[in-house]
């Protein structure tokens, strides 16, 4: 007896969709590397550089009296601490203005429509423009340095808590607010024997990952001017002085490594 | 009383309804029906789109935020899904029916006196939960969370109780016990209570009166025991077959 074939009736689609997202996946690879200007002969240059380049990066005094990494223990630690000064500073400064214009800026704490609105729009026009912009703009109008740094850094900071603080409060159960309001409550103090009770873990959580966010973010905008390890990074690689750049690097990461585990087990600790 | 939702659906279609002091009121009808609607014009909730209403000697429809703030501090809420804040203790969580009658500034704070606390308990011992007091809200089954609701709305020492749909998310035999505290409410401390229910057979084993609501419209205000099979089709919506009248009056 002939077995009934069992198929679904859409499998003629779904493979010619599938066949559509491969084709289209080796065209933009393609373009890619039109655009790049990728060729074999380059490949074969770059392997003669890197090697040229790690030998520059690592000379053999590096881990010598005079050589790279006490150069970074001696005299790059400061513009370290400048970093992670700015970064924590920005970080608890953003996280601190960011928490009203979060309660304004949700459909389920905010006092009324115009307040609603008027945050919605306006942070949303604001954060169009990418975050280096707030950046080159702190150094031009503050001038080089770690002040310039720190407020790119606040205004980053408020708006990555915006963006990922109002989505906890509008999932929010709106049940316990609409309950204290309907025992006469003002508007604020229900808020605050409410909705602030069950976001704060989720709001101290999100600070500490800004922290470890902001730490990271005020060593990189260093390299525009910004002060603290990115600027003498930059000073370094402009002078050609390799070792000492990879050496910066390497704390770097050792650095971040190190707030990412703090970071994690601080955060799952406050969510449980 | 009319209420139009922006959304332009007529739920209150002139609704009038007298309620005296010590009532125990239930209003049934289907779901939509505008049960909570009704309950939630009373304390200002919902706006009232035409009409009057007078609270405690106070007309909610015109009052300010004051009068409105004075009329609900007076008057307990209770709600189907409990509405208790979840991330603290039971015990917090009653305290804040005294908001209503503290200052700003005091609220705000948490400020409770010895004397909120002391009310607090007692809600608490009203509904016999006094030893969940320390327990996160989270942490209780169904039943034992709306106990809480009850405990707060009291908290309130409240003239007038609304309870929504109070048990609709609750097992037959805790219902029960949940309708038996409210009723306790009503009976030991003659709060005047308005209950939403779905269902008739519950009301009737409680209400003194039954509201009966259809479409928007009070198709019933009435005593329980005078309630006929005609009044139950114009509640339950008309035509229905002899199953679906069974199983709506079983269920
Ligand atoms: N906030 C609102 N905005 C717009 N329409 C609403 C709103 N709340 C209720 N309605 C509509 O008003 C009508 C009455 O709703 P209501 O919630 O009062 O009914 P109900 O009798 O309580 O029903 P249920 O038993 O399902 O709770 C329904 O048609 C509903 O869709
Ligand atoms: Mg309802």
């Amino acid at each position: 007896m002939k077995q009934e074939q069992i198929k679904n009736p859409d499998s003629r689609k779904n493979l010619r969709n599938r066949f559509f997202i491969v084709l289209s996946i080796i065209l933009l690879t393609v373009f890619g590397i039109d655009r790049v200007g990728f060729s074999p002969r380059r490949v074969d240059g770059a392997i003669d550089n890197l090697i040229f380049v790690v030998s520059k990066f690592f000379p053999e005094d590096y881990f010598q009296e005079g050589g790279a990494i006490e150069w970074t223990y001696e005299v790059a630690s400061g513009a370290f601490i400048e970093s992670i000064q700015v970064g924590v500073l920005g970080a608890i400064i953003g996280c601190i203005l960011a928490y009203p214009l979060c309660l304004f800026g949700s459909k389920l704490t905010a006092p009324n429509k115009v307040v609603l609105n008027t945050t919605r729009t306006s942070v949303n026009v604001i954060r169009t423009m990418p975050e280096l912009f707030w950046v080159i703009l702190a150094t031009t109008a503050l001038g080089f340095g770690p002040f310039a740094g720190l407020v790119a850094i606040i205004i980053f900071v408020v708006f990555v808590v915006y963006k990922m603080f109002t989505e906890s409060i509008d999932a929010l159960d709106p049940g316990p607010l609409e309950a204290l309001n309907a025992t006469g409550a003002t508007y604020f103090t229900s808020l605050r024997h409410s909705v602030v009770k069950e976001i704060n873990p989720i709001y101290f959580a999100l600070c500490i990952f800004m922290l470890e966010l902001s730490i990271r973010v005020s060593a990189v905008i260093g390299l525009v001017g910004a002060g603290g390890i990115g600027q003498l990074l930059n000073v370094e690689r402009v002078y050609f002085h390799w070792d000492n750049v990879s050496a910066i690097v390497l704390a770097m990461t050792a650095m971040i490594v190190i707030l990412e585990i703090i970071s994690t087990s601080v955060r799952s600790r406050l969510l449980r | 009383m009319n209420v139009i939702y922006p959304t332009g659906t007529h739920a209150m279609k002139d609704v009038s309804l007298d309620i005296n002091e010590g009532d125990f009121l239930v209003i049934v009808g289907k779901s939509g029906a505008g049960k909570s609607t009704l309950l939630r014009t009373l304390n200002g909730l919902v706006k009232t789109t035409s009409g009057s209403i007078n609270i405690f000697d106070k007309e909610v429809t015109t009052s300010s935020k004051r009068e409105l703030r004075e009329i609900r501090s007076k008057t307990g809420m209770i709600f189907q899904t409990f509405n208790l804040v979840t991330r603290t203790t039971v015990f917090n969580n009653v305290l804040t029916g005294r908001l209503g009658e503290m200052s700003t500034l005091r609220g705000f704070f948490g400020l409770w006196s010895d004397e909120d606390k002391k009310i607090a308990m007692d809600a608490l011992k009203e509904v016999e939960i006094e030893e969940k007091a320390w327990t996160r809200a989270s942490k209780l089954s169904g039943g034992q969370q709306q106990r809480v609701g009850i405990a707060r709305a009291l908290t309130q020492k409240p003239k007038l109780v609304l309870a929504d749909e109070p048990v609709a998310s609750l097992d037959p035999v805790t219902s029960r016990k949940v309708m038996d505290y409210i009723k306790k409410i009503n009976v030991e401390l003659g709060i005047t209570t308005i209950v939403n229910l779905h269902f008739l057979d519950l009301a009737k084993d409680y209400a003194e009166r039954i509201i009966g609501m259809y479409d928007g419209k009070i198709v019933y205000d009435g005593m329980v025991d005078d309630i006929t099979d005609a009044d139950f089709e114009k509640i339950y919506g008309g035509q229905l077959t002899e199953e679906d009248y069974n199983e709506t009056r079983t269920n």
